[in-house]
């Protein structure tokens, strides 16, 4: 036996000898210089591609330049929001807010963008514990410095998810200015089945919350059942008050504003079955007459008063879009020529109305926000809509519906992060495979 | 006292000295008269770049590209080239024992690249498993099971020879 060692040392007495080779100093030097060549083109490739890809970002995402006037205004038009707008929870005074689905890296989820009052930016707004079936309902007081919106919870017996996936349990208010967030849970047993949320004026919140009769593990028909609540009104810091209205419930309510609710007695056909609730003055609460209406769109009521409570407003019934009856209680005429209106906001003066109707021009799916005459029937057209948009898809501050007009330019259209991320790192992988295999394929 | 050149006299002056041994060790992990050579002056050309930093102790740093692009070589040439059990007769040099060279030599051609390079590495240039695992940059376990089937392959192929019991590796200096 021989060791290992000595027959491979033996076998390398095989090989060649030794002889000089000139120039290796010089081929390495070559060598280097190609290498590195290589190498900077592939990272100076690698970085300006990164480099593009953060300006698209950073343009994507830089919001428009907009005159900074400071006051308030309303924009001429409402653009569909990108899932990649960025989150706030002050975004200040708002003039609009409208439902949009928010991007995550985990997927789409219901969320609700605001639009600023003073710059026109887009967010979205953190709203903590916000109930994801019930996004649509957020309400945006009239001088647009809060947010009233359903809060999710826990239900002290079983939850019933027939209504929605996270039981509702209260009633919060964002305040836009500051941030902070009030909030006021509802004990129930198995989940509120939310009903009325509307802005009584600037600083006053009117709700119904109904009591679902049983949980997941009840009868399906007390699954499917609500026990009304009781109509509350509620200045947030303070403790919600019921309104005492002859039993009225959320359903009840016609109208919101000015400090005034106006409730319907539907037992009876009377046309006076109407009361006016004076929520500051209940000695002024009066019984009125309003012939038609018998339907409500949720917290997005069908019938605008006016500010000093003497007048309504609202769209014929029988079908949408219709023409407005407008007037004193009991004797609503209807405006001229103002067919093809499907919602009232508000009353601007004694004689001028914003509604929201379907556009002159263009296709029969595209709406505008205008204001209109109710003595002549005269209409100024003052915010257009992306097609599809409609009374229920935005909400406005009503307040500052008679603010100047501003040119809106387009919201930001960020990327989606995980695409940019995505190209980012297959870049640097990228960028990183073509310098191994250039360092590997150079030859000396 | 003044330390080694970190320029082109420093390494024409290693070059001169060690080229030999590190033809020796070329030699055994090619086979090839040819490859040696080139193999060699491969790895001396790629140490340029780095020798302002390895000038001190420069040898490692070569020998770690010798082993490497020994294996990477083979792998490249993989592609290109038909594999034969029958290798070619190549001249051998007088005085020797022709046929335990002869069957050594043939044994180490039909191991895998990175078990021949651990072998020569192991048993040739007297290094460690860490030492070895380093110059072909794999883990210390790939080194052990390398070793174990390269010497299982070996002792099959040649077996009268025995290997050198694992010890302390002894300074390169052949």
């Amino acid at each position: 036996m021989t060791m290992l060692h000595d027959r491979l040392a033996d076998l390398a007495d095989e090989a060649p000898a030794s002889l000089p080779t000139p120039g290796l100093w010089d081929r390495g030097r070559r060598y280097r210089r190609r290498r590195r060549t290589g190498t900077l083109a592939v990272l100076g490739a690698a970085v300006l591609v990164l480099a593009l890809l953060g300006g698209v970002t950073w343009h994507r995402g830089a919001p428009p330049v907009q005159p900074a006037t400071g006051s308030v205004g309303l924009p001429d038009r409402v653009w569909t929001p990108s899932p990649w707008l960025p989150t706030t929870a002050r975004p200040g005074r708002l003039v609009a807010v409208t439902g949009a689905k928010q991007g995550s890296w985990t997927g789409m989820s219901p969320g609700v963008v605001g639009i600023s009052a003073i710059t026109g930016e887009y967010a979205f707004l953190e709203l903590p514990d916000l109930n994801p079936s019930h996004v649509e309902e957020v309400a945006l007081s009239p001088d647009g410095g809060h947010v009233a919106y359903w809060l999710s919870g826990e239900t002290e017996g079983t939850p019933n998810t027939l209504f929605s996936s996270e039981s509702v349990a209260g009633v919060a208010v964002l305040d836009t200015a500051t941030g902070t967030v009030q909030q006021h849970r509802i004990p129930t047993e198995h989940g509120i089945e939310p009903g009325l949320l509307t802005w009584v004026d600037a600083d006053r919140v009117a709700f119904e919350a109904g009591q679902i009769v049983a949980g997941d593990d009840g009868s399906e028909m007390d699954q499917g059942s609500t026990r009304e609540g009781p109509l509350m009104v509620w200045q947030p810091g303070q403790t919600p008050a019921p309104v005492a209205a002859n039993g009225a419930s959320g359903t009840d309510v016609i109208a919101a504003g000015h400090g005034r609710l106006v409730v319907a007695d539907w037992s009876t056909d009377d046309p006076g079955r109407f009361r006016v609730i004076d929520l500051d003055d209940r000695s002024q609460d009066r019984r009125v007459g309003l012939p038609g209406p018998d339907f409500q769109y949720g917290n997005r009521l069908p019938v605008a008063i006016d500010a000093s409570g003497q007048q309504l407003a609202r769209v014929e019934d029988g079908r949408s879009p219709n023409r407005i009856r407008a007037g004193r209680f009991f004797h609503q005429p209807q405006v001229p020529r103002s067919g093809g209106t499907f919602a009232v906001l508000g009353w601007l003066d004694e004689d001028t109305l914003m509604v929201w109707r379907r556009a002159d021009r263009g296709p029969l799916d595209r709406t505008v926000l205008g204001r209109v005459s109710v003595r002549t029937g005269a209409f100024e057209e003052k915010v257009r809509f992306p097609r599809l948009v409609g009374p229920g898809n935005v909400q406005f501050a009503t307040d500052l519906l008679d603010a100047p007009s501003v040119h809106a330019e387009a919201p930001p259209r960020p990327l989606d992060p995980r695409v940019v991320t995505g190209l980012a790192v297959g870049t640097v992988l990228a960028a990183g495979v073509a310098l191994l295999l250039w360092r590997r394929r150079v030859r000396p | 006292m003044s330390g080694p050149d970190r320029g082109q006299p420093g390494f024409e002056e290693f070059v001169a000295a060690r080229r030999q041994a590190l033809l020796r060790t070329a030699y055994l992990l090619t086979g090839s008269h040819e490859d040696a050579e080139d193999l060699v002056q491969v790895a001396l050309v790629k140490a340029v770049p780095h020798w302002s930093r390895i000038a001190d102790h420069p040898e490692p740093y070569v020998r770690k590209i010798l082993a490497r692009e020994s294996v990477s070589r083979w792998r490249r040439r993989r592609w290109r080239e038909l594999t034969t059990d029958e290798l070619p007769d190549r001249a051998t040099t007088p005085g020797l024992d022709h046929g335990d060279r002869l069957a050594l030599r043939d044994a180490l051609a039909l191991l895998a690249p990175r078990q021949r390079a651990v072998i020569v590495l192991r048993y040739f240039d007297d290094l460690t498993e860490r030492q070895a695992a380093e110059a072909l940059g794999i883990g210390v376990g790939t080194v052990k099971s390398q070793t174990r089937d390269a010497l299982a392959r070996l002792r099959q192929l040649v077996p009268d020879v025995d290997e050198t019991p694992d010890s302390t590796p002894t300074p390169l200096t052949r």
